[in-house]
């Protein structure tokens, strides 16, 4: 069974003054299934955060469902879905404003145990000290606060924080993007761990590709609400389909020089999504446009096994 | 070590703390400090020329236009200042912080509601309020007090309410939410210890204000009956004779300084104290 299941989430801010609508994430369909991991990558201002928050309607959906573990939880009753945020954790990007900075490193991560009132007393601190020790935080530092650590160890103590009531589901959110890179690698390999040991099912939300391509089984690429392609990990990265996959694929830096392919240079910025190009969002900065581009609005078309593409262009040129 | 132990080993802090309990005890154990009664008029207490008299010997901190002991009316006066710096204060910072926190973590109409009600408060001149209010019910201390505290809370609100508004955005609120903890857990675990810091401020500084407003209403003869001295009612009764007689309107006023001084600077450090980050930089 799928832990996760999105239908046509749409979600729409209004822009206060001009009463424009924005729309942030427009009609994507996710599934992920138990024990997997789902990235999500594009630029910023993509959706891609928002579609996170949306799936644990930290952000309310304009329309469409979200069903977690059989559930469906849209309209979930904000008592009924307290009880199920225990199975559903996010991790935040930037963990010095994600931690309460008043909070002991032993307040924190003890704090889903003390919302949920799981256990007695002593078995919460046993809890608190077992977790601790897996993520690699020391007993002795349970009393300090979050300012004292550094930021790979901060963000030791969101994992801690997200893990420690075995959820089924953690959305995290661009959990290594705020650290140096040797401390991303390390931080990947305790969640690889944890994924493993506790069974864990991942939203990977992220915009760096080869971060995405180490960790995922699946990933969905994003760009301006919509999803443009959306295949496992191998064979996005083997064959990417849709022009926009492509360029991205062609900015990862690479050691070899000889095997570089070409790069695909990308002109200009994302457009702001208060007035999205039309047809073919992406179609200002596409190098392979055509005239009708413009017009046309592409759907998310399969292309194999479970390899699925938005692009009015591809399988006609093919 | 504790947080009092910490707070103690500041000297600004623990000056304070030494001389809040002493006004404190004068005030309980004023029958048995005063030399005099508060409302005696002594025949004495008066020149020739019906004068007070300055500094002496008899009267340490001289006498006041009627000839009474002004260190007797000062010592009993630390009982009217004190009940209603601290019943005033306390009730105003309470009732604003439990308005402005509510209404800025909710928002949506409830939080409108209330803030309309805050506005519309505030729109009244404090005093005619202060003087309506105090002419409805019968002027007692405990009624000054509530008075005061009425005019009072409606700025703290305020205040309160777009920092709440402010701190509820933040990324640990959310993250909490996204834990499953109630608006209650969010609201007393992770907006109130954020909103301390001005609470305190409030706390202590309001004090002072609170005070001089109690000497206001009892010079427009709504605030605590005379004879009844309070501190600030000292300095309104006397000030006539400010340029003969300066230690009238200086004693009580140094008193109200010293008072709040201290109230703040222990605020300050308590505030400090409590902030994880702050702690033990200064």
């Amino acid at each position: 069974m799928n832990i996760l299941e999105i239908e046509n989430l749409r979600k729409e801010f209004t822009n206060k003054t001009t009463k424009k609508p924005i729309v942030a994430v427009d009609n994507i369909s996710l599934s992920l299934e138990r024990g997997k991991t789902l990235g999500i990558v594009g630029e910023s201002g993509s959706g891609k955060s928002t579609l996170g928050r949306i799936m644990l309607r930290l952000v309310e959906p304009t329309s469409g469902k979200i069903i977690f573990n059989g559930t469906n939880i849209t309209n979930e009753k904000p008592a009924e879905l307290r009880k199920l945020r225990s199975k559903m954790q996010m991790i935040f990007q930037d963990p010095m404003v994600s931690l309460d900075p008043r909070m002991s490193v032993r307040e924190l991560i003890q704090e889903p145990l003390d919302i949920h009132n799981l256990g007695t007393k002593a078995e919460r601190t046993k809890a608190v000290e077992e977790i601790s020790e897996k993520v690699g935080i020391a007993k002795s530092a349970l009393e300090k606060f979050p300012h004292e650590f550094s930021g790979g160890q901060r963000q030791r103590i969101s994992i801690a924080r997200a893990v420690i009531n075995k959820p089924d589901l953690i959305i995290a959110d661009e959990p290594v993007s705020a650290l140096d890179v040797s401390i991303q690698a390390q931080i990947l390999n305790l969640l690889k761990e944890l994924r493993r040991e506790m069974n864990l099912s991942f939203i990977f939300i992220s915009h760096d590709l080869s971060v995405v391509n180490y960790f995922c089984d699946e990933v969905a690429v994003m760009y301006l609400g919509n999803i443009v392609e959306y295949a496992p990990t191998s064979e996005l990265f083997t064959s990417p389909m849709h022009p926009y996959t492509q360029a991205l694929i062609s900015a990862i830096p690479e050691i070899e020089i000889e095997t570089k392919s070409k790069r695909i240079i990308l002109t200009g910025d994302v457009p702001n999504p208060a007035d999205a190009p039309s047809g073919c969002h992406f179609h200002p900065r596409c190098p392979i446009a055509i005239a009708s581009c413009a017009r046309q609005t592409p759907l998310l078309k399969n292309y194999g096994s479970n390899h699925q593409v938005s692009c009015n262009l591809v399988g006609v040129n093919a | 070590m504790s947080t009092l132990r910490r707070i103690l080993k500041r000297k600004s802090a623990l000056l304070s703390l030494i001389f809040i309990a002493l006004i404190t005890l004068a005030a309980i154990f004023a029958p048995l400090i005063a030399p005099f009664s508060p409302n005696e008029q002594f025949k004495d207490g008066l020149t020739l020329q019906g004068a007070p008299i300055s500094p002496s010997g008899t009267y340490l901190f001289g006498t006041d236009l009627l000839g009474r002991d002004l260190l007797s009316r000062l010592i009993y006066g630390a009982r009217t200042s004190l009940i209603v710096g601290i019943i005033a204060n306390g009730v105003a910072v309470l009732l604003g912080t439990t308005v402005g926190i509510t209404s800025g973590y909710l928002k949506g109409r409830i939080g409108s509601i209330m803030m309309r009600f805050t506005d519309l408060m505030m729109a009244f001149p404090a005093l005619l309020l202060a003087i309506t209010l105090a002419a409805i019910f019968s002027p007692s201390l405990l009624i000054v007090a509530l008075v005061i505290a009425m005019v009072n809370w409606v700025q703290i609100a305020r205040v309160i309410y777009t920092q709440a508004i402010s701190i509820s955005e933040r990324e640990f609120v959310i993250a909490s939410r996204g834990l499953g903890a109630t608006n209650q857990r969010v609201l007393l675990k992770h907006i109130l210890p954020h909103l301390l810091p001005t609470v305190l401020v409030y706390a202590t500084l309001g004090i002072a204000t609170t005070v001089l407003l109690e000497a206001t209403l009892s010079f427009l003869g709504v605030g605590v009956r005379p004879p009844t001295p309070s501190w600030g009612n000292i300095i309104f009764e006397n000030q006539t004779y400010f340029i003969t007689a300066p230690w009238l309107v200086f004693t009580p006023g140094a008193a109200i300084i010293l008072l709040a001084l201290s109230f703040n600077l222990l605020g300050d450090a308590l505030r400090d104290e409590l902030d994880p980050t702050q702690r033990g930089l200064s």
